[in-house]
């Protein structure tokens, strides 16, 4: 009721929106507000950084000043005399036993290549030693009293630098499992899959055609910096509240690293203020303040600067070279990709990145010949993570960019080419790598295609101009896809996925979710109380979600791979479904007709036969209760069995001046088949979010690090440039009329897809502005108008400027 | 951030005074839009803070039959909405516009980005066009100083330790006077500049000859800087005479810009040739 009032005042148009389409549904389907709005906008909600605990020890890490170096000494003996220091750390006190990372993989594939804190230096920023003393001020303070003496080794800070065969070492020792391994040449993973003949599937080709496509290193950018507070508690134990895609995997990750029983810990569950992949991996600050927090027996709380949310995360730059053979009425007879992938100077994501690109290179098209190989590699630059994609992001702008200039080339239309080969219902996905297979079973590409064409319109493309001759008009398209998640219709040998949840009933009607999927921004957890109240026949306000902790609720893998609505919300459905038969049972006795004939509906419970025999939830509840029937409670610990694709496709127009090679992007249309949607505001919101993410990737998000330092070059929001509102193209949203069978409610995935074509739609819409093709991310202007000079110069308008 | 001592001052010369007694350790903070974020990397560390921020006569905008008196913490924003300005000055109220966001034009000064002397700062190159006359105040006295002698190189003025900026003049163009700043930014705002042109010039509305011709050239080297040849290939010309890609090709050949995150140094000079053109189409052909 609360909610309803503030509603009023804050919102003169109300988020409870018409409901549309599938009207069978009572809830989901339609919009409203997430069920932490309110507490978010009145700056009520707690996120980590806002649980504080008296008498905490504040930690600051001193970082490298140089990309690769041996630490030959280090003394920390004056930063120890200065008054307010209780703790000073170097590689001399921490436990001699690799870190473990991103606790997804499956634990014999995991890959282990770092300590605690280390007598090597990988990267500029990398970690050195760490303070925790009474102030952050006293903290910083005493980074500046600690003496390091350096060996500085040579660095690589180009991943094609590791192919010569003098380049230096960045690691040579690492685990996979429990198994040593000898890393060589810095290569970190490389797979080689081929699919057919490519042999025969060029020879059948009447056109081959080759290109080298390069991506940049954007950063996840996340609003929320990473936070953690560690608190040794009564038990012995330590309570860690942390900015993370998943309490359980974080867990597990600082146990493993730190040695310690898992039981130990408990993680406590807050909202994340954005992640895009930047929570999925636990970095070192959380085990190194879990340590502190051990030694001191006092909370130790770590915050990441900008500049060292800079310094941990980023999308893995690739070199992905695309040789296709098509015939001429654009029939793929071979696809060939090669991909060189930089993971940074630590292994996190390691080769996971480069094995989903394979995966998702092989779902664009149909093509009977295929060939992927990739290689991953360490460079001396900071470790990179999964970013809103995962691979995806530079598969598509390598092979969405191709199919692009094989349309032209064989005149036939963008459009029409991509519906003739793409893949869809009945055909193979690789979800997570090649490992992670479903066959698709819904499929809304064609439909979106149609209406997003007519949206943006497509037939208008031949009229370039604007109301200034040196500005010319273009508009672009590409389609992709996301997964939902990491199912397989059997257990990955490569990554897991499964959810649980446990749904009760209080005596008043009311249903509490516990789980311990993250949320961040995406409003999956919303998405959960739509569904139980949609089960149950409750009101969306009546579900309760408590802040949960790792002690109370079930396993649950990282929220990542557009999984949260999908792999989660079919764990939340099926313990809904429990909880509910254990009322019908009850309603069955106490209302002396079979089960089978009962409904739960308006918070009460019906007879199909006979709608006056009936029983609110409420009575029911009270009357279980005398009579002593238990506690009404559903739990379900799920695997998905499938990885169903989102469909996604991107319209774009954009304005190119071809003085300065500024690009705009005037207007954008941005189609998704999600399945059902659970909140439209939130798929809406989930669509705009990604264009503005990719329209940032293909123009202008990229880091830069100094050739001979590599120090990290914009480390900040002054130089590191995201798009403005004032950027922002208006944003057209299609939803797609699909329903996925295997989804909760027939819902998919959402989070991801509409990033990925972005940015091949803009190249796209470039070129069919003034001709000329880019092959590297981003854009800028610099390298748009050198490929316009370029052209006008009469050089091969394909292939871009490097 | 290390601690330090905040002091608030009622005047000028007691501003002057306090940086004289507290030496190098002191620093002259406006709106702090620059100066906190220095702080806050650790790269400058002052031990007291002099706030000049309730001085009442040093946030006033004077307009008289001369020209326009602008006090040193009249903020960005200010600019932008100052109606005076917008009538005889307007190039001053974009180029303001153009700095940051709302945010930041709500706090930061136009004292600052001028004695801040970022090479990018987007109010240099106007107030350099427009021949502006800066009031500078020590425990000495007064001294007066014509803009274009106040930049010495990147984070550098032409101040002595115990002097500040108290007041920017700006003469009032003669009728007929044309200006205009256009600056060159991967976005719509927020941006420092790639490249920054500013443009003012007199169009005799007989002879349709130009004079009284300044161009001025931001973030392409140390200092805002005059392109004085290309000046001498508009000045003393008719409109339909002047070779606009001549005058911007001149105009790159007098900066000297250098490469950096933001762009390389051959990129800036392309941008300072095309934003010259571009100010005299929108100058002399209304484009």
């Amino acid at each position: 009721m609360g909610l309803c009032e503030v509603r009023i005042i804050y919102h003169p148009v109300p988020l409870f929106g018409e409901i549309n389409m599938n009207s069978d549904f009572r809830v989901i389907n339609k919009k409203f507000p997430k069920i932490e709005a309110i507490e978010k906008v009145t700056g009520r909600l707690k996120y980590s950084g806002d649980y504080l605990f008296p008498g905490t020890l504040h930690v600051k890490i001193l970082r490298s000043p140089h990309a690769h170096a041996n630490i030959v000494s280090i003394d920390t003996s004056k930063a120890l005399e200065l008054e307010g220091v209780e703790a000073v750390i170097t590689h001399e006190d921490v436990p001699k036993h690799p870190t473990m990372h991103q606790f997804l993989f499956i634990p014999n594939v995991m890959y282990y290549d770092s300590f605690l804190l280390e007598n090597k230096v990988r990267h500029f920023g990398d970690r050195v030693a760490a303070v925790a003393a009474v102030t952050p001020e006293i903290a910083e303070q005493a980074l500046e009293l600690i003496e390091v003496e350096y060996e500085e080794l040579p660095s690589i800070l180009d991943m094609r630098e590791n192919f010569s065969a003098d380049a230096p070492k960045i690691h040579t020792n690492a685990w996979r499992g429990d198994t040593p391994i000898i890393v060589e040449n810095n290569v970190v993973d490389e797979q080689e899959k081929v699919y057919g003949n490519m042999e025969q599937g060029f020879a059948e080709a009447d056109m081959v055609i080759e290109r080298t496509y390069r991506t940049s290193r954007p950063n996840p950018a996340p609003l929320e910096r990473t936070v953690v507070t560690c608190v040794p508690n009564t038990a012995g134990g330590i309570d860690i509240y942390g900015t993370t895609q998943s309490i359980h995997a974080m867990r597990k990750n600082i146990a493993a690293s730190l040695d310690i029983p898992l039981s130990k810990m408990n993680c406590h569950w807050t909202y994340l203020g954005g992640s895009f992949g930047a929570h999925i991996h636990t970095g070192w600050i959380e085990p190194i303040c879990a340590f502190l927090a051990l030694k001191t027996g006092k909370p130790v709380r770590g915050e990441k600067s900008r500049e060292e949310m800079f310094l941990a995360y980023g999308r893995h730059p690739m070199e992905v070279t695309v040789k296709t053979g098509v015939k001429n009425d654009g029939t793929f007879t071979a696809m060939d990709v090669e991909v060189i992938d930089d993971t940074g100077a630590y292994a996190f994501s390691g080769g996971s990145k480069m094995k989903l690109t394979a995966g998702f290179c092989l779902s664009m098209y149909r093509c009977p010949n295929k060939r992927v190989k990739g290689t991953t590699v360490y460079t001396n630059t900071p470790p990179l993570c999964a970013m809103r994609g995962a691979g995806n992001p530079q598969a598509h702008w390598a092979v969405e960019t191709l199919v692009d200039e094989i349309a032209d080339k064989l005149d036939i239309d963008p459009v029409e080419l991509r519906i003739k080969n793409h893949i869809g219902e009945g055909e193979t996905f690789y979800g997570q790598s090649t490992d992670v297979i479903c066959d698709i079973v819904s499929c809304g590409t064609e439909e979106l295609m149609r209406q997003g064409a007519e949206a943006i319109g497509w037939s208008s493309r031949n009229n370039k101009e604007t109301g200034s001759p040196y500005i010319k008009r273009g508009i672009g398209m590409a389609r992709g896809f996301h997964t939902s998640g990491a199912g397989s219709s059997t257990p990955s040998n490569y990554i897991m996925d499964y959810a649980g949840a446990i749904v009760k009933m209080n005596e008043d009607g009311t249903a509490v979710l516990l789980n311990a999927s993250a949320d961040a921004g995406g409003g999956n957890r919303s998405g959960y109380a739509a569904m139980i109240a949609e089960e149950l026949g409750i009101d969306y306000e009546e579900v309760i979600l408590p802040d949960a902790d790792t002690n109370t609720t079930l396993f649950d893998v990282p929220t990542h791979a557009s999984r949260g609505n999908y792999g989660t919300g079919l764990a939340v459905v099926e313990a809904t479904k429990k909880l509910k038969k254990t009322l019908l049972g009850w309603a069955a006795q106490i209302l002396e007709i079979p089960v089978d004939d009962l409904v739960c509906k308006d918070k009460r419970i019906y007879s199909t036969k006979d709608e006056q025999k009936t029983i609110s939830l409420v009575d029911l509840l009270d009357k279980s209760q005398a009579r002593c029937l238990g506690s009404p409670v559903g739990e379900a610990s799920i695997r998905p069995s499938s990885c169903p694709p989102h469909f996604v496709v991107c319209f774009v127009e954009v304005h190119v001046d071809t003085r300065t090679g500024r690009v705009e992007v005037v207007n954008a249309v941005s189609g998704a088949d999600v399945g059902t949607p659970i909140n439209r505001n939130s798929v809406e919101s989930q669509i705009s979010g990604g264009m503005h993410m990719g329209i940032g990737y293909a123009l202008m998000e990229d880091t830069f690090f100094d050739e001979k330092s590599g120090r990290l070059l914009n480390p900040g929001f002054l130089d590191y440039k995201l798009l403005t509102f004032a950027d922002m193209p208006s944003v057209k949203p299609i939803i797609a009329d699909i329903t996925e069978p295997t989804g909760p409610f027939g819902a998919k995935g959402v989070g991801e897809g509409v990033t990925n074509p972005v940015t091949a739609a803009v190249g796209n819409a470039i070129f069919n502005a003034v001709g000329v093709r880019l092959t590297d991310l981003p854009m800028t202007p610099e390298r748009v108008l050198a490929a316009i000079e370029k052209k006008k110069n009469g050089s091969n308008a394909a292939g871009g400027v490097n | 951030m290390k601690t330090f001592d905040y002091h608030e001052p009622a005047t000028a010369a007691e501003v002057c005074q306090c940086l004289k007694e507290f030496g190098e350790g002191a620093h002259v903070i406006a709106g702090g839009t620059d100066l906190i974020i220095q702080m806050k990397r650790g790269r400058v560390a002052p031990k007291h803070l002099i706030s000049i921020n309730n001085i009442h006569e040093l946030n006033k905008i004077e307009a008289g039959p001369e020209g326009i008196r602008i006090g040193t913490t009249v903020l960005l924003s200010a600019l932008v909405d100052d109606q005076d300005i917008n009538n005889d000055i307007p190039m001053i109220a974009r180029a303001a516009y153009t700095v940051g966001s709302t945010q930041v034009r709500n706090l930061a000064t136009v004292g600052g980005n001028i004695c801040n002397a970022a090479p990018s700062a987007d109010m240099a190159p106007a107030l350099v066009a427009l021949d502006s006359i800066l009031t500078i105040v020590g425990s000495n006295g007064r001294r007066e100083l014509p803009i274009s002698d106040f930049f010495m190189g990147p984070g550098s003025v032409a101040l002595e330790h115990d002097e500040i900026l108290t007041s920017i003049f700006v003469p009032k163009p003669q009728e007929n006077t044309r200006m205009v700043y256009l600056k060159h930014g991967p976005r719509q705002a927020m941006d420092c500049s790639v490249t920054g042109v500013s443009l003012a010039l007199h169009v005799d509305p007989q002879t349709q000859t130009c004079n009284n011709v300044r161009l001025v050239l931001g973030a392409v080297a140390p200092t805002p800087v005059r392109a004085i040849q290309a000046e001498q290939m508009i000045d003393g010309h008719r409109v339909d005479e002047i070779e606009f890609s001549a005058v911007g090709s001149t105009a790159a050949r007098e900066s000297s810009p250098i490469s950096d995150v933001r762009s390389s140094a051959e990129y800036r000079l392309e941008m300072v040739s095309v934003l010259t053109v571009k100010a005299l189409e929108t100058l002399l052909q209304g484009v």
